[in-house]
């Protein structure tokens, strides 16, 4: 849904996983960690995939990007939406 | 409570290594909660329903690594049983240049894998056990070999009962730099393992023994150890992962799911482990070991029964197989069928080898066991069928 950071206004990050499955530990160890996101589909402008995403706002970027790694989740993108 | 509920009749089910029975209440709801409300195909779709179902594939996996002390849940694998992650563990690492160590224990789940193995060309060779069915750790080391590549162990043998000495074979294993398969098909949920101390490199288990789930869905934990790039899949195909891809994904769990996986089954083991981790694997060893006890007492002081595996209570898991003088297993599990409404298993319990090593064979034996919901006045009820059987016989 591509509009919907000018709808809300507030810029979103989403990071983008191999599978569905990765995905799931993500979103597991991030909210173990108190980070505020959520698991949405992948946005169609993004990828033709079929899978799911995290999204966070960017103020926590820096420390999303730190638990996943701590936990050795491969993702290979972050992007705005 | 639970049991009394789900018994009908007088039964004394006590069949438990070849299916456990009855299940917890909260198993059945848990299945029952999923075809209701959250039937979508995991991983396939972004919708909630199927974000649902992905969460509980890996809250399963999560709270099967907790159980068994697996270090990442993505290692845990689904299969349709333990034998099919046995398959795919010996036939997705083993090549017709290598060698494999094995024992006298194993069901045919692993023995007929090596010997189609054997077949193409692969090398196989058996570690002797103790009469009372312990395999022999101390000969591993002669029986090593420079193109050896794995040694596969049952973790209790579902004839005798037998725990097999796992952190032993487990050192001589790492120290030579193999890799260890450990079938836990009759340990898992009833018996302490632990992944790691163990030094076990893949581990099969089933979910409709002793973690209390339904059949149909068990799994493979695949260790750092193992080379990915060199465990071939049993199967390929779908994976809602890198559908853009006409290859198999090579990355965890994906590489080894194809296909629509059994969400429901894996929802009822995940309620099944969660009821073993309430009540502890320890607590749930102690009852089933102490109604192992009291079976094994009544049925050494009844003339005429033998009874096979160790002595030692503690070099057991809940299973206690016997012969009646005279009598063939089929027809003492028939009569204790038909006229107590006690529910054994006779035969050979899919392992002829570990018939051979305890001297049951071909005959085989008549096998008890006992599992979570069973009571000790059962075992009596037990003791005196087969006091008045044997007595006849």
């Amino acid at each position: 849904m591509p509009g919907e950071a000018d709808r809300t206004g507030e810029e979103k990050l989403i990071a983008l996983f191999r599978s569905t499955n990765e995905a799931m530990k993500a979103e597991s160890v991030l909210k173990e960690a108190h980070l505020p996101i959520t698991l949405r589909p992948v946005p169609k402008h993004i990828s033709s995939d079929c899978g799911v995403c995290v999204e966070f706002p960017p103020d926590v970027r820096e420390n999303v990007v730190l638990v996943l790694k701590e936990n050795k989740i491969q993702f290979f993108e972050i992007t705005p939406i | 409570m639970e049991r009394d509920e789900l018994y009908s009749g007088k039964l004394i089910y006590v069949d438990n290594a070849a299916s456990s029975w009855p299940k917890p209440r909260s198993v059945i709801k848990a299945m029952c909660d999923f075809m209701e409300k959250a039937c979508a195909n995991p991983g396939r779709s972004g919708h909630r329903m199927s974000i649902e179902a992905s969460r509980i594939l890996y809250n399963t996996r999560n709270e099967l690594s907790d159980l068994l002390n697996v270090r990442d849940p993505l290692r845990v694998v689904f299969c349709s049983n333990a034998t099919e992650a046995l398959n795919l563990a010996l036939k997705g690492l083993i090549t017709e240049k290598d060698h494999v160590i094995t024992t006298a224990l194993e069901h045919n789940s692993v023995m007929r894998p090596l010997r189609e193995l054997e077949n193409s060309g692969a090398q196989i060779s058996i570690l002797k056990c103790s009469q009372d069915g312990i395999p022999q750790a101390q000969d591993l080391e002669n029986l090593i070999r420079k193109n050896t590549k794995l040694v596969v162990i049952n973790h209790g043998s579902n004839v005798t009962g037998a725990i097999a000495p796992l952190s032993e074979i487990g050192k001589i294993t790492r120290d030579a730099g193999l890799l260890l398969l450990v079938d836990a098909a009759q340990t898992a949920g009833c018996f302490p393992i632990d992944f790691e101390r163990d030094q076990i490199d893949l581990l099969a288990f089933t979910g409709h023994k002793s973690l209390l789930g339904p059949q149909g869905i068990g799994g493979l934990v695949i260790g750092e150890r193992v080379d990915i790039e060199r465990l071939k899949p049993l199967k390929t195909g779908g994976t809602g992962s890198r559908s853009e891809y006409e290859h198999q994904p090579d990355f965890l769990p994906d590489k080894y799911e194809s296909g629509t996986p059994n969400t429901v089954g894996v929802a009822g083991i995940l309620a099944g482990v969660q009821f073993v981790k309430k009540r502890s694997v320890e607590s749930i060893r102690e009852h089933e070991m102490k109604l192992t006890g009291v079976l094994i007492e009544g049925f050494e002081k009844t003339g005429g029964v033998r009874v096979y595996g160790p002595k030692s209570l503690e070099k057991r898991i809940g299973i206690v197989s016997i012969n009646i003088d005279g009598m063939p297993p089929s027809e003492v599990s028939f009569c204790l069928d038909r006229e107590f409404g006690i529910l054994t298993r006779p035969g050979l319990h899919c392992a002829p080898l570990a018939h051979k090593t305890i001297g049951a064979f071909p005959q085989g034996t008549v096998r008890f066991s006992p599992g979570v919901f069973n009571t000790e006045e059962e075992m009596t009820t037990i003791i005196e069928a087969v006091c008045q059987i044997a007595r006849r016989g």
